[in-house]
């Protein structure tokens, strides 16, 4: 039995770090499908199209044009069709502001993008191995942040 | 003093004298009783010896009617008779004075009354023996007889009137006694009472004089006082009004003219006037003010004012009702002439403003440093990372170095950043103290550190620390950077050792504190066997960005030990640096135990 593609969906504004993402990905060999969004708004006519295929987990970047990540996030938590979406922030900052509110807006985990290839490869590797669905129930502040 | 509590110096003085003039009465009316009854004495003396003096007469006239009754009988001449019919008057006019003189004593009246009747059956006999006188003839027995028994009646009255004047004799003399205690006791009430007078007088006087006295100094006091609130007022910029609500009647104290730049008593103190010199646009809020102030609560407005010299003054008023006792109500009012405080809060403002844009300008830098600087950054990195092994080897010995060297350049631009965040988020507002076991904050901090910990091998022993009220995170980052910096700056094949050292202090052990001693700190002091310092950077050390060692030997961005002085000046504390180039460096902490 051939287990399901594993749909992921990236939000980010910028190229560079889409292109990191992609390559990563590839170069992890894993039966992924990857779609791009370059901002909030074509963020949310994404995931409003029916037509879409709903993914098992959305990186969202904070820092984007039009309408940022938080706003993102709020208008997923608030439809009853996406509420149950699996969120990952995936951003530069690593202020505690940030990762708080995100925290509060109930993302699942929260990303500080590495710096390193390699390091980008391995978290990759380990998010996607999680089952946040499952991890919910036990999310706590301490580990939100996502470290190696 | 105590009475002087209970009753005002008037109310006692009445009280004094309404006493003494009852004394006064009291002492007059026995004086007068004294006198009326010495004069009563005096007059039942006389009386007494009066009565004496008349019963002689009675006697004498007695014996003239005697004799002329005699003769009359013996020669049986009526010329004879003369006297008798004389002394009968003069006999009947005594016995009616003697009886009035006696007064009314029963014993003494009986006395007299039995005189009266031997004197009247003498008089009837004599009657008798006029009548019969003719027919009488010497040595007569009958005439002897007569005789014999008019001479027997005599010898009565004799002993009666002897009696009569034993007994007035005794009376009189018990008179003159008490006549005599009377006059020795009268003088005595008599100067009693003008002692009494003058003494009272005396009082009176020095009372009176006394109370003067006080009031005069009183007076002075109220006069110092006045001239002390006058003074105050004007060097204050203060005055002060009173309203009498029933009355209408408005009393400015001179200051208020003088805040008006009006002459003293200048224009008329009336509330209309008072409220001509308030700003047109501030007059109905004064109005409200002066209004609300009637239900005895204070009431405070701020408003302006035209001068008379037409220049425009902030006030502040303070308004409150007060009831006098005489059931009165009066609204006192406290002016203020707040304009330089009105203008250097003004100018308090701007800068706060100024202050506030500076402040969010400096936040969205941090914004710009935290996101927008950091991204290009991270790129970079990432792209050198991606630069593959296989294709590093094509490129010349140089170019490798030069690629290196960018790397490295912008791992230290990425931590620096990482600091700097760091450093600025200290300014935040989000101190949360807590009470914290400091134990706890070493080992998360031993936690953090773990993986330099053990690189380096690092033995860490310390002090059992309290548990005091911090910003947990603050303090947990001041012992991580501590220990870092310690870690960083070992020598050179020595495994790194650092000891911490807990003591309670009191804050005159403190070098270069300006706090006063009694105040008690928390003193931990983290020594290392590290490379040390020259003790002439002791200060520097702290300043950010300042390193005393060259980036290639060791890493550092010369902001850890600014945080460290940073989080414990935030904390009401310092914190100071002691070291010899290669005799280690001791870090001092010093945290308040009382916050």
């Amino acid at each position: 039995m051939k287990p399901v593609k594993a749909k992921i969906l990236l939000a980010d504004d910028d190229e560079d770090d889409r292109l990191f993402f992609k390559d990563a990905l590839e170069s992890l060999k894993m039966d992924t499908e990857v779609d791009m969004v370059h901002d909030g708004e074509k963020l949310l006519e994404y995931l409003e199209d029916d037509s879409n295929e709903l993914p098992h987990i959305l990186f969202l970047d904070l820092n984007m044009p039009c309408k940022n990540g938080f706003e993102c996030l709020d208008a997923i938590r608030q439809s009853t069709r996406l509420k149950d979406m699996t969120v990952a922030i995936y951003s530069t900052s690593g202020d505690d502001r940030d990762i708080e509110t995100a925290f509060v807006k109930g993302a699942n985990v929260y990303i500080r993008k590495p710096s390193d290839f390699d390091m980008l490869k391995k978290t990759l590797s380990e998010v996607l191995n999680v089952d946040w669905q499952f991890r919910t129930g036990g999310l706590n502040k301490d580990t939100f942040l996502f470290s190696i | 003093m105590k009475l002087r509590k209970y009753f005002s110096p008037s109310l006692l003085l009445t009280v004094a004298f309404v006493l003494s003039v009852f004394l006064l009465f009291f002492i007059a009316s026995i004086s007068f009783k004294q006198i009326k009854t010495m004069s009563e004495t005096q007059q039942s003396i006389t009386h007494s010896l009066d009565v004496r003096v008349d019963l002689e007469r009675l006697f004498s006239e007695l014996k003239d009617a005697e004799s002329a009754n005699r003769a009359y009988l013996l020669t049986g001449d009526e010329r004879y008779l003369q006297p008798y019919d004389y002394s009968h008057v003069s006999i009947n006019k005594s016995l009616i004075a003697i009886s009035r003189k006696i007064g009314l004593d029963k014993k003494r009246k009986d006395e007299f009354e039995e005189l009266y009747r031997m004197i009247n059956e003498r008089f009837k006999a004599f009657r008798d023996s006029r009548i019969q006188g003719k027919k009488y003839k010497p040595h007569d027995p009958e005439f002897l007889a007569e005789m014999w028994r008019g001479k027997l009646i005599m010898d009565k009255i004799r002993m009666q009137i002897n009696r009569i004047v034993e007994k007035e004799g005794v009376i009189l003399s018990a008179q003159q006694a008490e006549h005599e205690d009377e006059i020795t006791f009268t003088p005595f009430t008599s100067s009693f009472l003008v002692i009494f007078s003058i003494a009272i007088f005396v009082i009176t006087f020095f009372t009176l004089k006394s109370n003067l006295k006080h009031l005069s100094s009183l007076n002075q006091k109220l006069k110092l006082t006045n001239r002390t609130f006058e003074n105050a007022e004007r060097i204050g910029q203060t005055a002060h009004w009173q309203y009498d609500t029933k009355k209408r009647e408005l009393v400015l104290s001179d200051n208020r003219y003088r805040l008006l730049a009006a002459d003293i008593g200048g224009f008329p103190s009336d509330v209309e006037t008072f409220l001509k010199f308030v700003h047109p646009s501030d007059r109905k809020k004064v109005e409200e003010c002066f209004d609300k102030s009637r239900n005895l609560s204070a009431m405070t407005v701020n408003y302006r004012v035209i001068r008379a010299d037409k220049k425009t003054r902030y006030f502040s008023t303070t308004s409150q009702l007060m009831q006098t006792r005489n059931g009165s109500e009066i609204i006192i009012g406290i002016d203020r002439d707040v304009t330089s405080q009105h203008r250097s809060t003004i100018k308090l403002e701007q800068k706060n403003d100024e202050l506030r844009s500076t402040n969010s300008e400096l936040s969205s830098f941090n914004h710009i440093v935290s996101h927008d600087l950091q991204e290009p950054m991270r790129k970079i990195q990432m792209f050198i990372s991606r630069i593959d092994e296989k294709d590093l080897e094509n490129v010349s010995e140089t170019s490798r170095s030069y690629l290196f060297r960018i790397q490295s350049s912008a791992n230290r631009a990425q931590k620096l950043i990482d600091d700097l965040l760091v450093y600025t988020r200290l300014n935040r507002n989000d101190k949360r103290p807590e009470l914290t076991d400091l134990n706890e904050l070493l080992n998360n901090a031993k936690v953090d550190m773990a993986q330099a910990i053990e690189e380096k091998q690092a033995l860490i022993v310390s002090d059992k620390l309290p548990t005091i009220k911090v910003t947990p995170y603050q303090i947990e980052q001041l012992f991580v950077n501590l220990i870092s910096n310690s870690i960083k700056y070992a020598r050179e094949n020595v495994r790194p050792e650092i000891g911490i050292i807990y003591s309670l202090v009191d804050a005159s052990e403190i070098p270069d504190s300006k706090k006063p001693a009694g105040k008690k700190f928390h003193k931990i002091a983290f020594s290392d066997n590290g490379i040390g310092f020259e003790p002439e950077y002791k200060n520097r050390i702290f300043v950010l960005f300042n390193r005393l060692h060259d980036k290639e030997q060791y890493s550092g961005t010369g902001i850890g030990l600014a945080i460290c002085k940073k989080m414990a000046e935030s904390h009401g504390g310092y914190i100071f640096a002691d070291g010899r180039p290669g005799q280690g460096a001791t870090f001092t902490l010093y945290l308040p135990a009382t916050p």
